[in-house]
C-alpha cells in the first residue's frame, strides 16, 4: 500500500492501495493523478484518526498506571500470603478450588 | 571428605537467610506449591520458615504501607483532580475496610481486605470512565475493556476475602501460630 516507484516509471510512483476481500488481498490501482492523491490523502487521515485514538488511550491508561503497579503487587501479596495459610490449614489447591481433604 | 559434620552449637548466631522481599516470597511460593502437590514436609517447611524469618516482621508492616498507598493511589484517581472527590473516596474506603476487617484483624485479613478496597475503587473509576462520552469507537472499546479487566479483579478480590472469612468462621486455624499473620505491633 502507498505510492509504488516503478523502474521506468514517474519518480512519484502510482498509489496502490490493499484492500482486504473475501478471495484474499488485492492490490487496488489509483494512478498517479487525482485519485492517486485523494486516495493518498484518505489514507493519512484514517492513520491520523488511529494515532490520535492510540494516543488517548495511552494517556488514559498512563493516567492509573502507578496505581495499576500498586495493586498488582497488593494482589500478589494477597493470593501468596491466603495460599500460604489454606495450604498451612490443610487444604489443598485443585482444580481452580481450595478444598480440605476429609479425613 | 568423609569427615562428618559438626552441629552448630546452641547459642550461635542463626542462619543467615534471603533478607529480600523476592526471595522470601519465592520461597514460600514455592513451598506452598510443593505442599499442594503433596509434599507433606513442604507443609512443615512453610511453617517453620515463616515462623524463623525475623525478616519478615518489617514486610508485615511495609505490606500496610503499601496497601494505604495502592488505596491513596486510587483514591486520587478516582478523584480525577477533584480534591473533595478524592477526599470522599478515600473516606468511602477507610468505611468499607473497617467492615471488612472488624477489630483485631490480622494481617492477611487487612491485606485481603484492602485488595477488595483497591478493585473496588478501580472498578469505580473503570465504571465512570465507560459512561463518559468517547469521541471514537476505538477509546470506548478500550474503556470496556478496562472496565471488564477491573470488573474481574474486584469479583476474585472478593471471592478471596469471602473464602477466607468462611473458613475462619468454621473455626478453621493453622496448627500452630504463625508469626507472620499476627498484627504488627510497632
Amino acid at each position: 500500500m502507498g505510492w509504488d516507484r516503478k523502474r521506468k516509471g514517474p519518480a512519484g510512483g502510482y498509489f496502490y492501495l490493499s484492500v482486504r476481500t473475501p478471495a484474499g488481498v488485492k492490490k487496488v490501482y489509483f494512478g498517479r493523478r487525482t485519485a492517486g492523491h485523494l486516495a493518498a490523502a484518505a489514507v493519512e487521515r484514517r492513520r491520523q484518526a488511529r494515532l490520535k485514538v492510540t494516543t488517548a488511550i495511552k494517556t488514559e491508561n498512563a493516567a492509573t498506571a502507578e496505581a495499576d503497579c500498586l495493586a498488582d503487587e497488593l494482589t500478589v501479596w494477597a493470593d501468596l500470603l491466603s495460599a500460604a495459610w489454606l495450604t498451612l490449614t490443610g487444604h489443598t489447591y485443585h482444580r481452580g478450588e481450595w478444598r480440605k481433604p476429609h479425613g | 571428605m568423609g569427615k562428618k559434620k559438626q552441629a552448630p552449637p546452641p547459642d550461635a548466631p542463626k542462619k543467615k537467610r534471603h533478607g529480600t522481599v523476592e526471595s522470601a516470597r519465592e520461597m514460600v511460593k514455592l513451598l506452598t506449591v510443593r505442599a499442594n502437590e503433596g509434599h507433606p514436609e513442604a507443609v512443615a517447611s512453610v511453617q517453620k520458615w515463616l515462623e524463623a524469618f525475623p525478616e519478615l516482621k518489617p514486610e508485615c508492616r511495609a505490606l500496610d504501607e503499601l496497601a494505604d498507598k495502592a488505596v491513596a493511589a486510587w483514591a486520587a484517581s478516582v478523584g480525577f483532580g477533584d480534591k473533595l472527590a478524592e477526599q470522599a473516596a478515600r473516606d468511602e474506603a477507610a468505611k468499607l475496610k473497617r467492615e471488612l476487617t472488624g477489630d483485631n484483624a490480622s494481617l492477611l485479613d487487612r491485606v485481603l481486605a484492602s485488595t477488595v478496597v483497591v478493585a473496588h475503587l478501580a472498578h469505580t473509576r473503570a465504571a465512570v470512565m465507560a459512561a463518559q462520552k468517547a469521541d471514537h469507537p476505538g477509546i470506548r472499546e478500550a474503556r470496556e475493556r478496562v472496565l471488564s479487566a477491573a470488573q474481574k479483579r474486584l469479583a476474585a478480590a472478593v471471592k478471596a476475602h469471602r473464602l477466607l472469612a468462611r473458613k475462619k468462621g468454621k473455626g478453621v486455624r493453622p496448627k500452630a501460630k504463625l508469626k507472620l499473620f499476627e498484627p504488627s505491633v510497632a
